[in-house]
């Protein structure tokens, strides 16, 4: 059995006040409770979520100072009491929801929280394996299970936004891609997106509702929220369901008619990759975990702009700020 | 023979309704012509008079979707033929609703009267009272112990007071003006809240840390509805049932909607009818007919005939929580119209 020195410290990048810029810090490598396993941490991205998180808006359960980092890829370095079921070695892709997330050398996390990875996955493939890529499945799942043939997305030219597209339309359902700006209409024109609408333009509401129509889009993922949620569900045909699972706007939602609600029998809900329970789940399915393996290398294959190493992670967090749609930055904590 | 009628008619969505003379018209299979005794104006009449409320009908037609009357005809139809002669109150989708000498409905749309009940009584027995009914059964599904209700000083909510404190679940009422407390508490209402107070989020979050309310009936939208949400514990569900603010449903958290897995849908009666099978809605209808004179009562504020459509309906627009007022068809008033038209 393979045999991994564990360091008393390790480096690791801390949130110690919402907000505000993280902080490189030498922290004591923590004594690991039941159930949890100990990952010497090779990648992590920064997803909006770590973002959210960081500015205070994510509920995490995290005491300061924490580690952020909601996931990343790895290799499982130490066992817990009572861990079953987990080789030490194995490497995988994990979220971390404890105080010690992937933004350090190493992170804690539980044998629920891990995906195996191939061995031809290198760690850079499997660093964005769970947020953008299970969310993009289950979102998959949701839709089919709400009985609709097609789909509206807003800010659809995000790494999500583009993952989507190109399973959604393997998988035959159609995309109604909503993005602000040119070049991400053209990102999404690239990856082969049939549909594509900007929302700043003046025919907007027009050509959505008769591309919604056309299609019969009954289901609409919301990445964005504000007033633009309500404006577009009323563009959907009745019993169109809103599926709220991002805060890109930091607005409220608003503009909801209740013509929408009552007569047309409209919904509005939030979807969340850590509640949405569904019969496909690739932490504890291994068909499901073969699939996302085959994935990975493919449809749902995240391309990073820019790496850094934990030192410069504030860096990287600010070009990725700027950057958001079309570069994602890794962070690589141990080289 | 009587071959016309007097009629309150809307020519189209949001134009001035008018009384006129118009032909009697025929039920066709399924339906009865039902001679109309009374007819409320409830909110969704004034909503399809202005043109905010989806129904179906043509124009020009008759307004008026519920009222009282006497069955005088039968379309065609078991259902129909059982109820000629019979007093009824009734549900109306028809051309020819309730603000009619003469209404057409369909025959499931009435319900017999017991011989112990008006048909003054009557006229209000569907849109609030199986509303609450069905409310109620939202609610047991739920499994809550309480539901918050806004516009709470309404007649539907004074019903809901009743009904719902009768079978075990209690009502947050969140009211706007501090003059409808002693009503509302005369009904039994024992948590009243009013939204215009500047403390109202924090006094409202206080009540549901004892008291947990998964489900909100909201007849108001605008910005409250968001507000009131945020406050309910997770897994709560807005159902949205009128829209008195006017205005869209806003201000709802998304952190709410995603990591609190909280909803907001609507509740229109039609629609959730039409979830239930024949033998269900026969089973509401009873109730119904056991607490029409009790939890399920109508204050009426002022009968006016339908010579006086446009001041009943701009009373009850200024003194909505007064009562219903009620359209009624004066006979002599009548007569004499067709005594000038000889």
């Amino acid at each position: 059995m393979e045999q991994f020195t564990i360091p008393k410290t390790f480096k690791a990048a801390q949130l110690v006040e919402y907000g505000k810029d993280l902080q490189i810090a030498e922290i004591e490598t923590p004594q690991l409770q039941d159930g949890q396993l100990l990952i010497k941490v090779e990648a992590a991205p920064v997803n909006p979520s770590d973002l959210q998180l960081i500015a205070g808006h994510y509920p995490a359960g995290k005491v300061l100072p924490a580690v952020p980092g909601i996931e990343g890829s790895g290799i499982v370095v130490q066992l817990g009491p009572n861990v079953e079921n987990v080789k030490l070695g194995t490497k995988v892709a994990f979220t971390a929801p404890s105080n010690y997330g992937s933004y350090a050398q190493y992170a804690v996390t539980t044998s629920q929280n891990i995906i195996p990875l191939d061995d031809d996955i290198s760690f850079e493939l499997g660093a964005s394996s769970i947020v953008n890529p299970v969310t993009v499945l289950l979102m998959l799942v949701e839709t089919q299970e709400l009985g609709a043939k097609a789909i509206v997305h807003t800010a659809a030219g995000s790494a999500l936004g583009r993952m989507l597209v190109r399973y959604f339309q393997d998988s035959g359902i159609d995309v109604i891609n909503v993005v602000r700006r040119q070049e991400q209409a053209d990102l999404l024109k690239q990856e082969g997106a049939k549909y594509v609408l900007n929302q700043t333009s003046e025919t907007f509401f027009q050509d959505l509702n008769a591309l919604a129509t056309q299609l019969n889009a009954t289901v609409f993922f919301d990445a964005i929220g504000g007033s633009l949620t309500g404006q577009i569900l009323t563009q959907l045909p009745n019993k169109s369901t809103a599926l709220v699972y991002g805060l890109l706007s930091g607005q409220p939602i608003s503009d909801v008619t209740a013509n929408d609600l009552l007569f047309k029998s409209k919904t509005v809900k939030g979807f969340w990759l850590a509640t949405s329970v569904h019969k496909y789940n690739p932490f504890a399915d291994v068909n499901a975990q073969k699939k996302l393996n085959e994935l990975l290398k493919t449809t749902l294959k995240t391309e990073y702009a820019n790496q850094y190493p934990l030192d410069k992670i504030v860096e990287g967090i600010e070009y990725y700020k700027v950057n958001q749609t079309s570069r994602k930055i890794l962070i690589r904590p141990n080289q | 023979m009587q071959i016309s009628m007097r009629a309150v008619v809307l020519e189209g969505p949001g134009q001035e309704a008018v009384v006129k003379e118009i032909p009697i018209p025929t039920p066709q299979s399924g339906q009865v012509l039902i001679k109309v005794d009374s007819a409320p104006i409830n909110p969704s009449d004034i909503a399809f008079l202005h043109g905010a409320y989806s129904s179906g009908k043509q124009f020009p037609c008759v307004p008026g979707f519920e009222g009282s009357g006497t069955v005088i005809a039968n379309g065609g139809g078991i259902m129909g033929w059982r109820l000629v002669g019979k007093r009824v109150a009734f549900y109306s989708q028809s051309q020819f609703g309730t603000y009619g000498e003469y209404s057409v409905a369909d025959a499931l749309g009435c319900l017999e009267l017991d011989n112990d009940i008006t048909l003054q009584e009557a006229c209000c027995s569907f849109v609030n009272p199986l509303t609450v009914i069905s409310m109620l059964e939202v609610a047991k599904e739920h499994k809550t112990q309480a539901v918050v209700h806004t516009a709470a000083a309404s007649q539907l909510g004074r019903m809901m007071i009743r009904h719902f404190q009768a079978n075990g679940v209690r009502v947050i009422n969140i009211i706007r003006r501090d003059a409808q407390v002693d009503m509302l508490k005369k009904e039994g209402a024992d948590i009243i809240l009013n939204s215009s107070d500047s403390d109202f989020q924090e006094k409202l979050k206080n009540v549901l840390q004892t008291l947990r309310a998964t489900v909100f009936f909201d007849a108001l939208g605008g910005e409250l509805t968001g507000k009131i949400l945020e406050v309910m514990p997770n897994h709560s569900t807005c159902y949205v049932y009128g829209g008195l603010s006017l205005k869209p449903v806003g201000n709802v958290s998304i952190m709410d909607l995603i990591f609190k897995d909280k909803k907001v849908v609507g509740f229109w009666l039609t629609q959730y009818l039409k979830t239930k099978n024949i033998i269900s809605q026969a089973l509401l209808l009873n109730q119904l007919k056991g607490l029409l004179k009790t939890n399920l009562k109508t204050i009426v504020a002022k009968t006016v005939d339908v010579s006086e459509f446009k001041e009943g309906l701009e009373f009850y627009k200024k003194n909505m929580s007064e009562g219903k007022v009620l359209i009624r068809f004066d006979q002599k008033q009548q007569q004499q119209q067709q005594l000038q038209q000889q």
